[in-house]
């Protein structure tokens, strides 16, 4: 320490007091200043600018959001109408056999079909994966139909009947019809006698679909069927 | 201290009697105090009148004592660091017992023998011997904490001033490249002659003169003349002759000068200046000690036109090395460019520190814009999501059934219309025996492996799912001409096809067709029903949306 002191002296009486305080006080406003950049004002900026680059991501993502969500609505409210269609249609029923089973006869009485021999097979669960957005699942009944008609007429209107009046959707997926007879003297004494002779016979695969909730379902199985 | 850069100097003039200080600013300078060698304290006294009556401005030291010591010699060109260690190995054998030495080059060439050799300069070397009064004033240049521009000898400044002013008074281009004199008389009473050749100081002399040129011209005059003949005797030794043309400028009274003209008996252009004149011829300013004898002829103390010219110069002509005054001149001077670059980099930083609080703030601004955008757009956001909220229905359910239908609904086969289509094109007298219809795609399945997660359809995958194929069967009777058949059938297909534009409509059995490419059905006699002939068998495919397997 009295060497420094000593050694300070030495330059003070070299340089002069005013010297080397005007020296002195260079270098502390230098470090000062370069305090005030290094220390301050650089990681300010650095920080502000991590900052904005976050806001700016924020702005986006909020904006892209927005639209998204404008779209979505706007889509919304015009799918809407159609929604409530297919639910009265009853697209989200679980195919409930009983109620299957007494459109089927009326289908058969309506459409002047001699006879129709329709089976429901057990329905399958397919996890649609647009229906598991919804956490829905998609019910698909295979529908196998075997129809005695007079006519084609006839055989095409039970067809038109079951897709209008089941619950859900009915796609039909195979269809095959005969001519069973020709449509003779005989068949016209028939028919005056009040009978009802079979000229066409027709056998029609339908698939019936609707959607339920992914709850009501009791083991999500492969395969698995009410 | 930055008066480093500006005109403004401490001129210290070194005299036997006394030191005189001088302030020189622009083009004027004053005399500010003259202190005796012998004062008590003197280096302190005079370092106060440094820091104070001439702020401290940069002191340059002017030796005009009489004991100075000259040399000519010649330099080889070698390199800068070369040449200087050459001067002072050069300055150390001529002047060993001289510690304050200095040399300068002159611009005349060296000639004799030496001049042969390659790249010669001739310099002139100086030394002044240590005494107490250059250390006093040494001293008191430290003490005063003024910057130091160095100490130089008054004859080597002053032989540029004695150049300049013959260009000034003469227009005698040969008195620029000759002989010149100039004779001035200091304060103190000593006479000082400055001959220089070409410019170059070629001798100087201080001799003491007590007469007073004022007062008593004649005696002065004889003495002055006796001194210029002896310096005249001197030059003659280095090559002056009485043919050459020599500049003679004398600062004195006009009177004693013109006496002095009358008695040097010297072939020369005689120039006579009062002090106050040779100022003036200078453009220098007059001081107001000297303002009265403006005109009069008068005036005789030439000290103010050797300190005004030595302190106008930026540098001295001569630097005498003294080891005293390097020890703190030196670091003053690196002080001084220390303390420059110091207030450079200071003032870029300043600069650098007000570009980066810009962008700051800039940035700051941004970030302030940036965070009211996204205050707004939370706010529709929320908004959007209120709205949302609002449906009675979920709309997860909405989005998912209604996307799921669609699904379905573009595999649909829809064979009403086909079905129409065909009975009109049958006509009332032609029947279909059978109708199959078999779908070509994948329908709405996911394969069970996947658990219902099947990847997205591609659309050709849709385009397939709605494709089917329909096989028409038709029965023409036995007895039917086969051509006319054939004939009916072909016309039955275009009736199709024209009903049916986006389906494909191909006849695949005829009635009768012989092609290798056609079906043929054969049947027993016995099958036939005990010869009974076999109705003709028709089919028809239609493809719709794709091609048949």
């Amino acid at each position: 320490m009295t060497l420094r002191i000593s050694n300070l002296g030495k330059i003070v009486s070299v340089l002069g007091v005013g010297r080397t305080v005007l020296l002195l006080a260079l270098v502390v406003a230098n470090g000062l200043c370069a305090a005030v950049i290094y220390g301050y004002l650089g990681p300010a900026q650095q920080w502000a600018q991590r900052n904005v680059s976050s806001l700016r991501g924020e702005v986006a993502t909020l904006r892209t959001d927005i639209r998204d969500m404008r779209t979505t609505l706007a889509d919304i409210v015009a799918q809407k109408a159609f929604f409530e269609q297919i639910q009265a249609q009853g697209f989200f029923t679980a195919q409930d056999r009983p109620q299957a089973e007494d459109l089927l006869m009326a289908v058969e009485t309506d459409s002047g079909v001699v006879a129709a021999k329709a089976s429901i097979k057990r329905a399958e669960i397919l996890r649609e994966p647009q229906a598991l957005k919804a956490s829905h699942v998609v019910l698909q009944s295979p529908i196998e139909v075997e129809i005695e008609a007079l006519d084609d007429l006839s055989v095409w209107r039970y067809i038109s009947m079951l897709q209008s009046r089941f619950p859900g959707y009915i796609q039909m997926d195979e269809l095959e019809t005969e001519r069973v007879g020709k449509l003779d003297a005989s068949v016209l004494r028939a028919i005056v006698r009040g009978e009802s002779p079979i000229l066409v016979k027709a056998r029609v695969t339908f698939a019936w679909y609707t959607m339920v909730p992914d709850s009501q379902m009791a083991t999500p199985e492969r395969g698995g069927g009410m | 201290m930055f008066s480093f850069f500006s005109p403004v100097r401490t001129v210290f003039l070194m005299g036997d009697e006394a030191l005189h200080v001088y302030s020189v600013q622009g083009s004027s300078a004053r005399l500010v105090e003259s202190v005796p060698w012998s004062t008590d304290g003197f280096a302190s006294y005079v370092a106060r009148i440094a820091a104070e009556d001439c702020h401290g401005h940069p002191i340059l030291l002017l030796y005009d004592m009489t004991e100075q010591s000259y040399k000519r010699d010649t330099i080889l060109n070698v390199s800068t660091l070369d040449r200087a260690a050459m001067l002072q190995r050069k300055l150390k054998v001529a002047f060993p017992t001289h510690p304050v030495r200095g040399a300068m080059l002159l611009k005349e060439k060296p000639s004799g023998p030496v001049a042969a050799g390659p790249g010669q300069a001739l310099y002139i070397l100086a030394a002044i011997p240590e005494s107490e009064a250059l250390d006093n004033a040494i001293e008191a240049a430290r003490r005063s904490g003024a910057q130091i521009l160095g100490l130089t000898l008054l004859p080597a400044e002053s032989a540029g001033l004695v150049a300049a002013l013959v260009d000034r008074v003469t227009t005698e281009k040969q008195g620029r490249s000759g002989w010149a004199v100039l004779i001035t008389q200091h304060v103190g009473g000593d006479l000082r002659q400055i001959v220089i050749k070409g410019g170059d100081l070629a001798l100087t002399r201080m001799t003491p003169i007590t007469i007073d040129p004022t007062t008593d011209p004649q005696d002065w005059a004889y003495e002055v003349k006796r001194e210029f003949r002896a310096t005249v005797d001197y030059i003659s030794r280095f090559g002056y002759g009485d043919e050459d043309p020599l500049q003679v400028i004398v600062v004195a009274p006009l009177a004693a000068g013109a006496l002095l003209e009358e008695a040097i008996q010297v072939s020369c252009t005689y120039t006579c200046l009062p002090a106050a004149d040779a100022l003036q011829v200078m453009d220098w300013s007059v001081p107001a000690s000297l303002a009265p004898m403006r005109g009069t002829g008068d005036g005789v103390e030439a000290d103010l036109l050797h300190v005004l010219w030595a302190g106008k110069k930026r540098f001295p002509a001569m630097r005498m090395q003294a080891p005293v005054l390097e020890s703190f001149a030196r670091p003053r001077l690196y002080a001084l460019v220390a303390s420059l670059l110091l207030i450079l980099l200071a003032a870029g930083q300043v600069v650098q520190a007000g570009m980066a609080y810009g962008s700051l703030a800039t940035t700051r601004g941004e970030i302030e814009d940036v965070q009211t955008q996204k205050a707004q757009l939370d706010i529709q956001h929320q908004a959007q999501i209120k709205r949302q909220e609002s449906f009675e229905f979920d709309v997860a359910l909405l989005q998912s059934s209604v996307a799921v239908y669609r699904d379905l609904e573009s595999d649909r086969l829809d064979l009403l219309p086909v079905a129409q289509a065909i009975s009109e094109a049958l006509g009332q007298n032609m029947r279909l025996a059978s109708v199959e219809v078999t779908r070509l795609g994948q329908k709405f399945a996911p394969a069970p492996q996947t658990w219902g997660r099947r990847p997205p359809r591609s659309a050709q995958e849709d385009k397939s799912a709605s494709s089917y194929e329909m096989t028409l069967h038709m029965t023409f009777p036995a007895e039917t001409d086969p051509d006319r058949g054939n004939q009916e059938v072909e016309d039955l297909r275009d009736r199709m096809q024209a009903a049916l534009p986006e389906h494909e409509v191909t006849v695949t059995k005829f009635l009768k067709d012989y092609g290798f490419d056609k079906e043929v059905v054969v049947q027993s006699r016995t099958e036939r029903g005990g010869g009974r002939a076999q109705d003709f068998l028709v089919i028809i495919k239609i493809v719709a949306g794709g091609s048949a397997p």
